[in-house]
């Protein structure tokens, strides 16, 4: 019997990150130099004593069970309990992808049944974020609650983008709108609740029998909890949260770690964030090389120039390149002279000498055409070549052209 | 043949003695080198890369930090159900602690004896390089070999080459001598410390190293047995630094700066796996200036750092100027000091503005946990 065990949605596509989720699902996109997004919430998980996990997964999900394995990085490698890939599967009755998120734990009904647990904490897998469950926890069995949402405040004209909880002085939520136009709360919902089991199982099972449902949590779970006047509540969060489910947040995020106020400290020793290590040697920073304000791990080789920059594990970059405001995921390659601004590049890129990519916002004639420029997985840039900022390269471009 | 019919025997710490500074309170097997390791990684990497499944370390003093470091084998995917790692700690007390290889190998004579595997591979942590264990065990059954010593060619130019073992081989690479701290000038065969042997003669020399009261692998029973032996060698001829003293250790740290030289060392194919700290990325802030030099995670740079090998979780502070260094991990530099040639171990604080200097051929030690 478990007191808590956690579900974590992780077969989204992504699709909003384009080239960087071609052959990967969304919480296996590489963030913050060695880490990939999955390790935040599985990291909150050991770090909050949440031992059992399972993932839920559905989308190009090959990276992604590789990268989990048998949960050791993170301590979840136990024998009552741990880390479990729960990909959809086949039954006596037939089969079914999951269809929604909450068909995705419907699914596994019997899976959190075996941990007999009191209460599941459900979580995705595209937030950067350090929080810790048990708090959140403590709050749910104080208030006795069926249900409790992790809320955010976010600035009121943000709000029409979040699923918003309007809450009494109680933190019981009163009012739940997705998206709202007008929204008569700035508490927005983080896509992470505590539900006590027994309770959710019979609204899962109520859901799956209705017709036309999404079988979403946003959508079905919560509203039909709501009007059901179920006990639910907020637990209030504060501190670095952050969606990565676009470009633009993802680069952000990635910037967000370099900003000496530091609102996402990943160096923090009480809770680490954990990860897969690539078991390189440490970086090696060469003769002709100038860095600031930059991160790096290990395996890379730096010998260029590195401004406001995050590299990965096993990046190269030559004599004379130049890398500004740039993000450089594992075993990419900038050859010398080559120019990487304001840039998202995938694993194992290759950018030949005298490639540009990208441009700073100021040297945008047109300041709408301005944006990330984004070179997906394994793509060569060829020497000379120049993609456009705002450029989503999902093949190869071949040297001088643009 | 099946690389997993090979035994691997590991001695942490074996040449403790030629690096005092470090191996008063560690062994050698758990002397920290390049950032992020410990110089056993570079011997358990070996045996794990050639497929071997089952190694014993043999642990004699001074082992906290080694028992840590290895724990149960894992990092070294050496945590298995059937064999793995096992670590023997050092066995009787008083005046039957163990003298030598072979008085500590007879403690362990079971575990010999039981073992199923026909050859085994005994090593050292005194070399900074991985080794192709395979190739040698499969040289050592092509020759018909009793034993398989592992050498490099060094030149003596002085009064011997420190502590070393050198063989003289003849035309059939078989040796015909074996002498300690040769005092030949010129070229020499020098063990690395690295032998292949077969399982059941190892049983055999332990049992009669035992009743005639022989101690040392190298200095009684090879010696001993050259004319019953064949004993060949096995010539190592790439770049394999080896540590028997401070300077040693600290050029041997310093060569890596030379990129070439770090990925040979580091090769991708066959990694050196090391214990992880999950430190994050190294932050390069505003305003630092890094040049030549290797830097493992963790560690917030902001001052000046050239020519070093920075360690994990170490901190240079504004204004502060790091030439020539080795610095351990989570060392501390404070804001306008000035370090040249200078190895610090773990947790050294060095306090705002102070300087300490060493010189290229002497550089200055720093103990563990000092502040200067």
């Amino acid at each position: 019997m478990k007191e808590c065990i956690a579900m974590l949605l992780a077969g989204g596509q992504g699709s909003r990150l384009y080239a960087l989720t071609q052959k990967l699902a969304k919480p296996a996109v590489p963030f913050g130099g060695k880490y990939r997004i999955i390790d935040f919430p599985l990291s909150n998980c050991v770090n909050s004593g949440i031992d059992t996990v399972g993932i839920l997964t559905q989308y190009q999900p090959f990276v992604l069970n590789e990268y989990v394995g048998n949960g050791q990085p993170w301590d979840l490698d136990r024998l009552y309990g741990g880390v479990h890939i729960l990909p959809p599967y086949q039954k006596a009755t037939g089969s079914d992808w999951y269809k929604g998120t909450a068909n995705a734990i419907y699914q596994n009904i019997s899976f959190i049944d075996k941990y007999e647990p009191e209460n599941v904490v459900i979580l995705s897998g595209d937030h950067i974020y350090k929080m810790d469950y048990s708090e959140m926890l403590a709050v749910h069995k104080k208030n006795n609650a069926d249900c409790t949402i992790a809320v955010l405040e976010v600035p009121w004209e943000e709000a029409s983008r979040f699923g918003i909880m309007t809450a009494n002085e109680e933190g019981a939520v009163v009012k739940f709108e997705e998206k709202p136009e007008n929204p008569t709360s700035n508490l927005a919902s983080m896509g992470i609740y505590i539900f006590n089991w027994g309770k959710l199982r019979q609204y899962l099972i109520q859901d799956e029998n209705q017709e036309g449902s999404d079988n979403d949590f946003g959508k079905n779970i919560i509203p039909n909890m709501l009007n059901d006047k179920q006990r639910m509540y907020t637990y209030a969060f504060e501190g670095y949260w952050k969606d990565v489910g676009t470009i633009d947040s993802l680069w952000e995020a990635n910037m967000d770690l370099l900003n000496p106020k530091r609102q996402l400290n990943v160096g923090d020793k009480d809770w680490k964030i954990y990860s897969r290590t690539s078991g390189m040697p440490p970086q090696h920073i060469g003769e002709n090389a100038t860095i600031e304000n930059s991160m790096i791990t290990e395996g890379c080789f730096v010998d260029g120039n590195i401004e406001s920059s995050i590299l990965f594990a096993g990046v190269t970059v030559g004599k004379d390149a130049v890398i500004y405001d740039s993000i450089l995921m594992p075993g990419a390659v900038v050859e010398e002279g080559a120019e990487v601004q304001y840039s998202i590049i995938a694993e194992n890129v290759l950018v030949k000498k005298g490639a540009v990519i990208g441009s700073r916002p100021e040297s945008c004639e047109d300041i709408s055409k301005w944006g990330v420029a984004v070179v997906g997985d394994g793509v060569t840039i060829g020497e000379n070549a120049v993609v456009e900022p705002k450029a989503m390269i999902t093949e190869d471009v071949i040297g001088g052209a643009k | 043949m099946l690389t997993n019919n090979i035994l691997g025997l590991v001695f942490p710490n074996s040449k403790d003695s030629t690096l005092p500074e470090f191996t008063h309170t560690r062994a050698m097997g758990s002397v920290p080198f390049a950032g992020r390791y410990r110089l056993i990684d570079f011997t358990l990497s070996s045996m794990t890369n050639a497929g071997i499944q089952k190694v014993g370390v043999m642990l004699k003093e001074n082992y906290l930090s080694l028992m840590a470091h290895v724990a149960g084998g894992q990092e070294w995917d050496l945590s298995r159900k059937r064999d793995g790692i096992t670590v023997f700690p050092p066995y009787g007390g008083g005046s039957k602690m163990s003298k030598g290889r072979m008085d500590s190998l007879y403690f362990i004579l079971d575990y010999l004896e039981n073992s199923k595997e026909d050859f085994v591979v005994m090593a050292n942590c005194d070399i900074v390089r991985s080794l192709d264990y395979g190739d040698i065990v499969a040289k050592h059954i092509a020759a018909n070999a009793d034993v398989t010593a592992v050498y490099q060619k060094l030149d003596n130019k002085g009064a011997g080459i420190k502590d070393s073992i050198s063989l003289t081989l003849n035309e059939e690479n078989r040796a015909t001598k074996i002498l300690v701290d040769d005092y030949t000038q010129g070229s020499q065969n020098v063990v690395m410390n690295v032998f292949v042997i077969s399982r059941k003669l190892l049983v055999e020399m332990v049992k009669a190293a035992h009743s005639y009261g022989y101690k040392s692998f190298e200095r009684d029973i090879l010696p001993l047995g050259i004319d019953l032996m064949n004993i060949v060698g096995y010539e190592f001829t790439e770049y394999c630094p080896k540590i028997t003293d401070l300077k040693s250790f600290y050029d041997a740290n310093m060569a890596l700066i030379d990129p070439e030289k770090l990925k040979i060392t580091f090769p991708k194919r066959k990694p050196v796996y090391t214990r992880v700290r999950d430190d994050a990325p190294t932050i390069h802030s505003m305003g630092s200036k890094v040049k030549n030099s290797i830097i493992a995670d963790g560690c917030v740079i902001e001052g000046e750092v050239e020519n070093c090998v920075i360690f994990r979780g170490v901190t240079v502070k504004k204004g502060a100027k790091v030439k020539n260094c080795v610095i351990l991990k989570d060392g501390i530099i404070n804001e306008n000091s000035t370090m040249n040639y200078v190895i610090t171990d773990r947790l050294v604080v060095v306090s705002e503005g102070q300087t300490v200097s060493g010189s290229e051929n002497y550089p200055v030690f720093v103990g563990v946990g000092a502040t200067i």
